[in-house]
């Protein structure tokens, strides 16, 4: 059995890490000095070849991203660390920030001093009362150390450190939407271009990455691109957080090199295999906006190229966050895609006509077909409302909203009235589906 | 008395609207209402004006943007407010049960409020913590893994 990579979840658990001495006493600190010693561009240079991709969730090479900030700032740029972890199902940033602030902050100085940035916002969701009290302690922390300031480590180089809240709205995850927030507004996305590295942030250059992302930046500092690129898939190369969560015996959070399992190893060897002896049925592989795998699809070799997103791979479906929700058999599949339709309903922001309304209408039918009152026809009207957002799973994409939550709502309803139709009818026909739900308080362990 | 914050509060809001550039006071607004609301309990009307005056900003811009964001209560909730998790996890592993189980012990429904405003219940969407499922927010405080014993004692302990 392939055993964990742990790099950035390296010493989870051992006491005290969260604090700076023993992050110190554990070699944290020591990319910070390296960075310093080499020029913003070389450091730029060594986050690009290391292909470091972006972790939430659009694998975006972070390396590339820096580069499109402007090399001689006229204006004050920023960096935002989006913390706003809401995909359903995924739980790792949470963890990243609770267990290890330091490695996340070392990550965003030197990511902030590569892109010359002066100030770094930390847009924390507002719900994780504990991850912002234990992040703003790590910033005083680094703060009084001198690693957050003026003239860092005597470099002439000048940085700020804030803790931003969120208040609870999923879209604020959204790069141009946490932008908005950041302003002072609703967090309504705004169409692209202009992009957050030409007008981002009180209309300045801005980057947005994920917290995982930078967790990893200290590690390819220290120990180079060409380690970096000798772990994992040759595309995606690096090691991957999944969050595994729902109907198994373990469920947790295991930090593997891309392309080095299957997802069947993922459910059933890490995560202790379904509770309680029941057959598998589904699995979501990557948080509420990826269309759900039946068990005959999960040998899949989890690596992000094998997927049609991000990867173009062969396999018609979305690697996603890495939330990973595992459903036993008697688990309802109308019921699952309801609970996901009254999430993106709740969070659409109401720009866009087809996601505005279509979240809702969506809803409806869905509840409307579980609750014995579906009509025929109802799972046509479904996929074509799906389908008026263009989700990239089925093409021609038509893109007719102004961010990716259209996309976001649309792949499940695709994947799930695809890949259980015959459920979805049976719901219809006979006014409700025969799956006798299990839905007991069972604690794990 | 018109309504005001007091001058701790007040301390902690200027120190915020530091962290923003100078005409940027509005990028406050998310921090300040956090701080106001954790003062008032509730931002009323008032409330909200008080906080457009202190950034600067036209009272219907503060009033677009509060009602924007769930966590920020136009009317008074309780003592202790009970978000229980409804998202797919959760719902996978017993947190219909629980709401259930909440609704019959406070006798509400969910988004209301006991009649002596010690309890609020609530539902939230996926707070990152299904490995924990079915996970419950009280107040600030996050509990995983809970169940209808865990949770009679956990609010007869701030009863
Ligand atoms: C609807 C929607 C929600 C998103 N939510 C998150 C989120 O909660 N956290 C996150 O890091 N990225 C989220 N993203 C991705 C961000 O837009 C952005 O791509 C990412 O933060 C960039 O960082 P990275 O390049 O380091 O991955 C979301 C995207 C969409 C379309
Ligand atoms: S797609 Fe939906 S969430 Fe995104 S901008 Fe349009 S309405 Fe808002
Ligand atoms: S689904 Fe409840 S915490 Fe994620």
């Amino acid at each position: 059995m392939p055993e964990e990579h742990k790099i950035i979840t390296e010493g989870f658990g051992v006491d005290g890490l969260r604090t700076i001495d023993v992050y110190r006493a554990h070699g944290g600190y020591t990319a910070i000095e390296k960075a310093f010693g080499m020029s913003q561009d070389e450091v730029i240079d060594e986050v690009r070849e290391s292909l470091l991709a972006g972790r939430g969730g659009a694998w975006f090479p972070a390396g590339v991203k820096w580069g499109f900030m402007p090399k001689e700032p006229r204006e004050p740029s920023y960096l935002c660390v989006n913390a706003d972890e809401s995909e359903p199902g995924t739980f790792k940033d949470r963890h990243l920030m609770e267990q290890n602030p330091h490695q996340m902050l070392e990550g965003t100085i030197i990511a902030s001093y590569a892109m010359r940035v002066s100030v770094a916002y930390v847009y924390i969701r507002g719900e994780m009362f504990e991850a912002r009290r234990i992040v703003e302690k790590a910033i005083a922390e680094a703060r009084a150390a001198g690693f957050i300031g003026r003239d860092i480590l005597g470099s002439g180089y000048d940085l700020e450190v804030y803790v931003h809240p969120g208040a609870g709205a999923y879209i604020c995850g959204e790069e141009m939407g946490l932008i908005q927030s950041l302003n002072g507004n609703r967090a309504e996305p705004r169409a692209k271009p202009p992009f957050p590295a030409q007008q981002g942030v009180f209309e300045r250059p801005t980057t947005v990455n994920n917290v995982q992302t930078l967790s990893y930046v200290p590690h390819i500092v220290n120990r180079g691109a060409d380690w970096f690129k000798g772990i994992g898939s040759e595309r995606f190369p690096g090691t991957f957080i999944f969050c595994v969560s729902g109907h198994v015996n373990n469920p947790g959070m295991f930090e593997l090199e891309t392309g080095s399992v299957t997802m069947r190893q993922i459910v059933e060897d890490f995560a202790g295999g379904v509770r309680d002896g029941r057959a598998l049925k589904a699995v979501i592989p990557g948080g509420a906006s990826t269309p759900p795998m039946t068990p005959d699809q999960i040998d899949i070799v989890m690596d992000p190229s094998n997927f049609l997103a991000p990867g173009g791979g062969d396999f018609q479906g979305m690697f996603g966050t890495g939330g990973i929700i595992v459903m036993d058999e008697t688990s309802c599949m109308v019921d699952a895609l309801l609970n996901f339709m009254v999430f993106f309903a709740h969070e659409s922001c109401g720009q866009c006509t087809p996601c505005r309304e279509g979240c809702p209408w969506a809803r409806d039918i869905v509840w409307r077909i579980e609750n014995g009152l579906g009509k025929r026809g109802d799972l046509d009207t479904l996929l074509d409302i799906a389908h008026n957002v263009g989700p990239y799973l089925c093409p021609p994409s038509r893109l007719t909203t102004i961010c990716g939550f259209g996309g976001a709502f649309a792949n499940p309803i695709h994947g799930f009235v695809q890949t259980f139709r015959d459920e979805f009818e049976a719901h219809v026909e006979e006014g409700r589906y025969p799956v006798k739900q299990d839905k007991s308080t069972r604690v794990p362990g | 008395m018109a309504i005001a914050l007091s001058d701790e509060t007040l301390k902690k809001c200027e120190e915020m609207i530091t962290h923003y550039p100078q005409e940027w006071r509005k990028a406050a607004i998310l921090p300040v209402l956090h701080l106001a609301q954790k003062e008032w309990g509730y931002i009323s009307l008032e409330g909200l004006r008080y906080v457009a005056n202190l950034l600067e900003i036209p009272p219907a811009h503060a009033a677009g943007v509060m009602s924007f964001y769930p966590m920020f209560h136009k009317a008074p909730v309780g003592e202790v407010v009970i978000h229980v998790c409804g998202t797919l996890s959760c719902a996978l592993c017993g947190a219909g049960e629980l709401t259930k189980h909440l609704k019959e012990k406070l006798k509400i429904d969910v988004g209301e409020t006991t009649g002596d405003g010690r309890f609020t219940l609530a539902k939230v969407e996926c707070i990152a913590a299904c490995e924990g499922a079915p996970a419950v927010l009280i107040n600030e405080e996050l509990h995983r893994c809970v169940t209808r014993e865990k949770l009679d004692e956990l609010l007869d302990r701030s009863a």
